[in-house]
């Protein structure tokens, strides 16, 4: 579900081709800061098995061993390397995170479009959008999920079909009031095609509020595979993702705390990076939203 | 310097000096550039002038009203009946406003709260100020309907402003402002939204209303011709600035800033009849953010020599009851 | 009014319709054969036979939806794979619990958002206002379980102010349900706050710049009258949107918060039947829980006539 609302109002695209990063620094300290620590997790979470020990390596004599300099958050309840795991675990949630973004962003995208240029099909599509909106996010993929022999490509697709209905609204807004632009009133007279007129006029308005939304969505994605692992309908038991390590560690938390608040703070931060990046980026294209908060 | 009117007790509000800057985002406007005037009890001052010279700021400076971010009164005094306002706490003031100084906003279609009945925003003027029980409060707001004249108040009690007209829901201000019978009215263009038949209305209820209540009232307006019916005094500001002051008399007879008479020759003269053409006054009011030197009326004044560029005039008295800010008055004057 | 009432209530019908459609669709076009999913894993080919044929699943899918919609609107949400029993009843049972988590969580956030939003709005650019943004940008990014085991290490383990989990029906006494209740409506709540906090900033800061909100101050009200007597019942309409579009996450969070604190809900069920893989159970959850959802956006559309008299549909 997104709770942060992007700007629906088109904003010309010339504004990504102006940014220069030491300006962006000064002037959106907050776009800066919160997107290097989200590329920062990315590369972390790539180059893990150039730095990080096994993850999968269970050694009984180490069990829910306290943090030494070897093992730097401790040991699980099999003797497993917290911190190896909660650095393995940062490629599972990020991957599933940005591919269902990904996903989402080009499905919504498309409805969107449709939707706000074909008036009989909107009213189809946007009865479709109201009832898959209202079903709870989580409980939507849980029915996808238990449906299925489970998977990575499974969990993805359940992640995704929730996080459509928000996008495709977002993108029809901004093509509605685009079309009524006298630019674009304009080229359709002057006898320009429809799909030239899509892709040279509309396309380029909704990507940024596109971008915004995306990020609302990467962080809810990532709250719900997280959600998913740790209710037992997530990624296999065996893999090291973030809410799986909570879900498996939770009964020791009395005793090892951290095996539940590394992976638990992890998830934390990212969550809280990737949303004030779509603050950010929202105050960035929308300035007035600052204002009003 | 213009001689300060030792009326002693009658005076009952007494501003001096008085400062108000805002902050944009391009640096500070001294919106009130000390501005100093007297109200005398039950009296009917009008203060005057084009919009953005600072007689809103003036009412909302003397209420304590400004928005709290952007404005700050920075200095001089606002005694009423001998009491310094700016030195009072926030809830000292409080007890003031609606009580003994009541205001009537420009805009009576967005300064009644939508949500709330007219009977209760009536009411809840009294019952601030009074230990009236609900009902009471209620009695009272219904009386004060019937005051301004709204037929049937026992129904429109229970109104909503949105279900009145613009010139019924300024009756309820007024009203609303008179709840408790306040000794100084502010009313800040108080006409100016409405329809042309009903500002006649309007104008004779609050002057009817204040000789009943022995209410004194600040009237700003743009109106010089509103001035000339309902005042003994009034104010003509420029540029965040008193340009001159007199009784309403003495000011029609010997307007004695150039900027006065400007304004006399723009307005139009019911005894005339249509007239063909109003003269303007020519250019445009300054802009405040870059600092003026000299007179700020200079560069639309067709008297202004060298010194009025140079150096700022202020108020000196060139008659009984009579001041003007300007080198030239007494050519001025004659002309 | 009426026809506006008649109109809202067929478009609800409708979400409702289109939601059924979909969980409907999900069984149908998922992988295997959907007898085997409602039967459950180990169950005999007479069973799976029986319930193709209750389900009509050699009719035509218009059909079969009829059907289908038929025995959902009569109270038949079919029969748990792993106890046997009736799915209504399953859930019926476990109300108590999670109705006491919602409502609890409901009434904690929508008073304390709309404190921390009016008291931002109030404060705008001060030092409060920016504490209280950095609060729910937090509170809104820490996931439910991870604030939910912070508390419980924070309030149970290390200090033994609060029990560390389960659940007290009201019966045993009003002070240990509510204490058990305490941390857990906290965990569920902290996101709800965050987003009713930030709409109502933003609403009330559109309202104090308001002619109205002058005049009242110009009467000599007060502020806390100025802030709730005047400004709040303005800024309504937003804020209850939001409440009652929160009410999914609120859902979604309930199953989380129950996991965390053991509490044997009707999100338990859920979890259980993931496990379990009954199917059933979690459709029976899904229409419920979906149903109610656009039940109650229906009733916020319809209640904005009591803050806002202008509204008249």
């Amino acid at each position: 579900m997104t709770l942060v609302s992007a700007p629906t109002e088109a904003v010309p695209i010339s504004v990504l081709r102006t940014i220069k990063l030491p300006r962006l620094a000064k002037r959106h300290p907050l776009v800066f800061a919160s997107g290097g620590f989200v590329l920062l997790l990315i590369l972390l979470a790539l180059a893990a098995p150039l730095y990080a020990g096994d993850p999968l390596n269970v050694d009984p004599f180490k069990r829910l061993q306290p943090p030494t300099s070897e093992f730097w958050f401790g040991c699980d309840n099999l003797g497993r390397d917290v911190f190896a795991r909660t650095v393995f675990g940062a490629q599972i949630s990020l991957m599933v995170g940005l591919i269902s973004t990904a996903t989402a962003a080009l499905a919504g995208l498309l409805i969107g479009i449709i939707s706000g240029y074909n008036r009989r099909l909107d009213n189809i599509i946007m009865r479709i959008m109201d009832g898959l909106m209202s079903i709870p996010t989580i409980l939507l993929a849980i029915a996808l999920v238990s449906l299925t022999r489970g998977g990575v490509g499974i969990l993805i697709v359940a992640i995704t079909i929730p996080q459509i209905p928000s996008v495709a609204r977002l993108v029809r807004s901004v093509v509605l009031s685009v079309r009524e632009r006298p630019y674009v009133e304009a080229a359709l007279c002057g006898g320009a095609r429809l799909p030239k007129v899509l892709w040279r006029h509309i396309l380029p308005s909704t990507i940024p509020p596109l971008m915004v939304q995306s990020a609302n969505v990467c962080a809810s994605a990532i709250l719900v595979e997280a959600g998913l692992s740790f209710l037992g309908a997530g990624v296999s038991p065996e893999i090291p993702s973030w809410g799986n390590m909570i879900s498996s560690s939770r009964i020791y938390l009395a005793t090892a705390p951290l095996t539940v608040f590394a992976p638990g703070i992890c998830l934390a931060l990212t969550i809280l990076a990737v949303n004030l990046l779509g603050d950010g980026l929202r105050d960035l294209f929308d300035p007035r939203s600052k204002r009003r908060g | 310097m213009q001689s300060r009117n030792a009326g002693g007790d009658d005076v009952l509000l007494d501003v001096l000096d008085l400062e108000t800057h805002f902050y944009g985002e391009d640096g500070v406007v001294p919106a009130l550039g000390g501005i100093s005037f007297q109200i005398r009890s039950g009296e009917t001052l009008g203060v005057v002038g084009e919009s953005g010279c600072g007689k809103s700021v003036t009412a909302l400076s003397i209420l304590r009203l400004l928005p709290k971010l952007s404005a700050k009164t920075v200095g001089g005094e606002i005694r009423f009946r001998g009491r310094d306002l700016l030195k009072l706490s926030e809830p000292e003031m409080r007890l003031i406003r609606g009580d003994r100084i009541a205001m009537i906003f420009q805009e009576p279609m967005t300064s009644l709260n939508p949500v709330h009945t007219v009977g209760d925003q009536i009411a809840e003027a009294v019952q601030i100020h009074t230990k009236a029980s609900r009902s009471e409060a209620m009695a009272r707001a219904q009386e004060m309907l019937r005051l301004v004249r709204i037929a049937d108040p026992e129904r429109r009690v229970n109104n909503y402003p949105y279900e009145m007209s613009g010139g019924m829901r300024q009756r309820v201000m007024i009203a609303m402002a008179l709840a408790c019978t306040p000794e100084l009215l502010i009313a800040d263009e108080p006409t100016t939204a409405l329809d042309v038949t009903i500002q006649a209305q309007i104008l004779r209820l609050i002057l009817e209303l204040k000789q009943r209540m022995g209410t004194a009232v600040m009237l700003i307006t743009h109106d010089l011709g509103v001035v000339a019916e309902t005042c003994q005094r009034a104010v003509v500001m420029y540029a965040g600035r008193i340009v001159e002051q007199a009784t309403v008399r003495d000011l029609f007879a010997r307007p004695t800033h150039p900027y006065t008479q400007g304004l006399m020759r723009s307005a139009p003269d019911p005894r005339r009849g249509r007239q063909r053409r109003l003269p303007e006054i020519p250019g445009i009011v300054p802009s405040l953010r870059e600092p003026i030197a000299g007179c700020s009326f200079a560069p639309r004044c067709p008297y202004a020599i060298s010194i009025c560029h140079e150096k700022t005039p202020s108020l000196r008295d060139v008659g009984p009851d009579h001041a003007a800010a300007c080198w030239r008055s007494e050519e001025v004057v004659g002309a | 009014m009426v026809a506006y009432i008649i109109r809202r209530f067929v478009s609800a019908i409708t979400v409702m319709v289109m939601v059924g459609v979909f969980i409907f669709l999900l069984l149908r076009l998922s992988p295997g054969d959907p007898a085997a999913v409602i039967a459950g894993d180990s169950a005999p080919p007479e069973l799976i036979a029986g319930i193709r044929q209750q389900l009509g699943l050699g009719d035509p899918l218009p059909i079969q939806f009829v059907l289908w919609a038929k025995s959902i609107l009569s109270g038949n949400f079919g029969t748990s794979i792993f106890t046997g029993r009736p799915v209504l009843q399953l859930v019926l049972q476990r109300l108590e619990p999670t109705i006491s988590l919602s409502v609890l969580t409901i009434i904690f956030s929508s008073a304390t958002g709309i404190a921390f939003g009016t008291l931002a709005a109030w404060r705008a650019g001060a030092l409060v206002d920016r504490a209280l943004s950095a609060f729910a940008a937090l509170a809104f990014s820490v996931p439910v379980f991870v604030v939910g085991y912070l508390l419980i290490y924070c309030f149970a383990i290390s200090k033994h102010w609060l029990p560390v989990q389960g659940y007290e029906p009201v019966e045993h006494g009003l002070a240990t349900w509510f204490a058990h209740l305490i941390l857990p409506t906290v965990t569920l709540g902290l996101g709800y706050i965050a987003l009713i906090a930030r709409i109502t900033r933003a609403s009330m800061l559109e309202v104090l710049a308001e002619d109205y909100m002058r005049t009242a101050a110009a009467k000599g009200a007060s502020s806390f009258s100025m802030l709730f007597h005047h400004a709040l019942k303005n800024a309504g309409v937003p804020i209850l949107t939001v409440i009652g579009l929160g009410f999914a996450y609120l859902i979604s969070g309930v199953v989380i918060t129950e996991t965390v604190f053991n509490i044997p809900g009707v999100g338990r069920l859920t979890v259980d039947a993931i496990n379990n893989r009954d199917y059933p159970v979690i459709q029976g959850v899904l229409i419920l829980a979906s149903g109610l959802y656009v039940m109650i956006n229906l009733v916020v559309d319809l209640s904005y006539t009591l803050i806002d008299p202008r509204i008249r549909y």
